[in-house]
């Protein structure tokens, strides 16, 4: 005859948990929100700017400040006003001379 | 997507809107002024005209564009064949000759002109601008053509 395992007693005592006390999943959640760190004003803007509905504001947004930047900083001249002039009059620049009269 | 790639993604597109914006701000705001326009607007504020005389400057210029500009086609027209080489080797033809002939000649006339159009302009300057104007732009003229190499 065999030895009974001392584990057969301890299942036998065993029975199904019964439901969680009131209230202990919103403990819970407390807690993990106790813990975790605040969002910061940055994340909370990200998120907000990132949500896929605002995809075509944000586009306009980084356009017109290029178009802005843009603006602000107007490409140089390619002639002064005083060559310019001489250009207009030159006979002896006939290719840029012929572009005056376009 | 993983976060990378989709940050990569992001950042590409911002650059390419940014730069499609700069550009179209670039563009409209470079200077629109025709160069006749620009050189014209220098005269009147370097000489100090006032707006009867340069509206007289003005039409003179305008006339002498357009008679400059018709000069200046058929100078083009004459030139285009005679950068082809002869047909017979080390020969030119009679209507090559006759082409460079007439293109000297409308050379010599646009140098007429324009010594004609600067003489009438220092004409209509403020007193003792006239000689000022004429002799500086007789200089110009004068530097051009020894830069390019054209007999007087």
């Amino acid at each position: 005859m065999s030895k009974p395992d001392p584990l057969e007693a301890l299942l036998a005592q065993w029975s199904e948990p019964s439901d969680p006390p009131e209230g202990f999943r919103r403990e819970v959640w407390a807690r993990i929100a106790q813990r975790a760190s605040p969002v910061s004003v940055w994340d909370r803007l990200t998120w907000w700017i990132l949500q896929p509905q605002y995809g075509v504001w944000l586009a306009l947004l980084i356009v017109g400040m290029g178009f802005v930047y843009g603006l602000l900083r107007p490409p140089a001249p390619v002639l002064s006003p005083r060559d310019a002039y001489v250009l207009s009059i030159s006979p002896f620049a006939l290719e840029r001379h012929l572009e005056t009269h376009r | 997507m993983n976060l990378p790639a989709r940050l990569l993604s992001a950042l590409t597109l911002t650059t390419v809107l940014f730069t499609a914006g700069v550009w179209g701000g670039r563009t409209f705001a470079a200077p629109k002024t025709a160069p006749n326009d620009l050189g014209l607007g220098w005269l009147k504020e370097y000489y100090h005209l006032d707006d009867p005389t340069f509206s007289q400057v003005a039409e003179l210029h305008r006339s002498y564009f357009a008679r400059c500009g018709t000069l200046c086609r058929r100078l083009t027209e004459t030139s285009r064949p005679l950068q082809w080489p002869p047909p017979h080797r080390g020969r030119d033809t009679t209507d090559r000759e006759a082409l460079r002939l007439e293109q000297r000649e409308l050379c010599t006339e646009c140098e007429r002109r324009t010594q004609e159009h600067l003489h009438r302009v220092a004409a209509l300057l403020p007193e003792g601008q006239g000689p000022l104007f004429l002799s500086e732009f007789t200089r110009i003229l004068e530097a051009q053509r020894r830069r390019l190499g054209v007999a007087p």
